[in-house]
């Protein structure tokens, strides 16, 4: 979601229930700035559309499911009737369905780690007993319960933007989703994003970082000067947005926004973080550190 | 065949306290559900009536219908919760409003299921006004919050939806995920009146 300005202003997803019907999410910091933002638009911009919206944050308890074994967890307490198999139901797929003999619920397969991933909601009174059930269920494949320490890691591992990226300063071209806004119609943010200051040769793109010995450690506000350049505020070419040790690659990475990124793959740069004293040299990344073509969450 | 059943649970397990002349309890057979207006709100507004058997609230009043099963608060000029009560205070006994669907009051309005949304609770006995006054921003005299008014505040940073029912008795609908800090707020209200 843009703001008129053209500047990030959240990230979430949206599910379309039926022909009139969207569920949309917004991340947990934002969600009030979100609703507030769609209300000024439902009443002001367009008060000739027919729409209303209301908050179900508290309706409903939602659990995200994620690893190889989130479908054979998920056939366990999804009734039958509702297939979920990768046919019926697949990457990107959203729905009604019933858990444990009729109760109503949701299933939306979206993926913020990137692994084979689902969200399923059921009414907040079941919102307990679904945790426990999942588990339940989850113990033959070694399910355990994560939390947002651990999804960082995986975002990043695979590339996902979130709120270090989506800082106030940033387009949708400098994350890498430029395609996602229309040049076919308007939409809010359109048209300002295309100013000339943020369509340079110079803009900044974000792309991964690896560290060139991989025994050295990244650190998030290190900014990025070429090779031979000083750590001057007229060298900087970018800075680290985000960064983790990664175990499945065995060493630190880290996200970040550097001028012409994409262009640059494979060119070593110096991130150079005076603050604590360290200057690191680091490689440009595709951002996709896992799974890049995506087999993972569509398999 | 899916081998696990779910227990249903309210936000405050049913909740049940008496503070001197004052009860607290969790009112927790009680479905809610809001019904925002299309643009073109004149379908809807008929539907309402002669299927719920109510009018459609000024925002800040609430209606009943003649049989008293449905309560319709008025939140905002195209929106209003719906309250009904429900035969068993049993969490599983709430389900869909049969007879909205059935009328068809679905096809030109919004309808929510909000019923999980909300922890519910009742304050009834002669302290409950002297309670809540101290954790109320709004003027709660009956001259200016009489019988049926309904509104949104906060009480503690929490958000609230207050209804007046009788001279001393209220419902207040606060956030399902923070339900025990509002029943704690509340009671230490109503301790601080009555010790």
């Amino acid at each position: 979601m843009l703001r008129e300005d053209g500047i990030l202003m959240d990230d979430g997803t949206t599910a379309r229930l039926d022909e009139h019907h969207y569920v949309m999410t917004t991340t947990t910091a934002n969600a009030v700035s979100v609703f507030r933002h769609l209300e000024f638009c439902r009443q002001c911009l367009w008060p000739g559309l027919d729409v209303q919206l209301i908050s179900v944050t508290e309706q409903w308890a939602q659990y995200a499911v994620a690893g190889p074994n989130a479908r054979k967890l998920l056939q366990k307490v999804v009734d039958t009737d509702y297939p979920i198999d990768n046919e019926s139901f697949p990457f990107m797929g959203c729905g009604n369905i019933t858990v444990c003999g009729g109760i109503a619920g949701r299933l939306f397969r979206i993926s913020f780690s990137g692994e084979l991933a689902y969200e399923i909601a059921v009414p907040t009174r079941y919102g307990n007993s679904m945790m426990e059930a999942l588990l339940q269920a989850g113990a033959e494949f070694d399910a355990v319960p994560y939390g947002t320490e651990a999804l960082g890691v995986m975002r990043i591992e695979k590339g996902h933007a979130a709120g270090n990226e989506l800082n106030g300063q940033t387009t949708a071209a400098n994350i890498g989703l430029g395609r996602m806004v229309s040049k076919k119609k308007d939409s809010i943010g359109n048209t300002l994003s295309e100013r000339e200051g943020m369509n340079t040769e110079n803009n900044l793109a974000l792309v991964g970082f690896k560290p060139v010995n991989p025994d050295s450690t990244l650190s998030a506000g290190a900014h990025f000067v070429s090779k031979g350049n000083a750590a001057t505020t007229e060298n900087d070419e970018g800075w680290m947005t985000s960064v983790a040790f990664s175990p499945s690659l065995d060493c630190s990475i880290g996200l970040g926004f550097i001028q012409r990124g994409q262009d640059r793959l494979g060119e070593i740069v110096d991130a150079a973080d005076p603050l604590r004293g360290k200057s690191t040299s680091v490689e440009i990344v595709s951002p996709h550190f896992i799974d890049p073509d995506g087999e993972r969450l569509r398999g | 065949v899916v081998d696990f059943t779910l227990q249903a649970q309210t936000p405050l397990r049913g909740y049940y306290k008496q503070f001197g002349d004052t009860s607290v309890r969790e009112s927790s057979g009680i479905a809610i559900y809001s019904i925002g207006l299309a643009l073109d709100s004149e379908p809807a507004l008929i539907k309402i009536k002669s299927s719920l058997g109510a009018d459609w609230p000024e925002t800040g009043s609430s209606t009943n219908s003649s049989d008293g099963a449905y309560r319709l608060l008025g939140l905002q000029s195209d929106q209003v919760f719906v309250l009904v009560s429900t035969p068993s205070a049993n969490a599983e006994q709430v389900n869909k409003l049969p007879n909205l669907g059935k009328s068809g009051l679905d096809k030109c309005a919004y309808i929510t299921d909000q019923s999980d949304s909300w922890a519910t609770l009742q304050i009834d006995g002669a302290s409950a006004t002297l309670a809540l006054e101290r954790m109320c921003p709004i003027d709660l005299h009956t001259t200016v919050f009489g019988i049926g008014q309904v509104t949104r505040t906060s009480m503690e940073h929490l958000a609230v939806i207050i209804l007046r029912e009788a001279d001393n008795r209220y419902l207040l609908m606060s956030p399902t995920s923070s339900a025990n800090s509002f029943q704690h707020a509340v009671e230490t209200s109503l301790r601080n009146v009555i010790e």
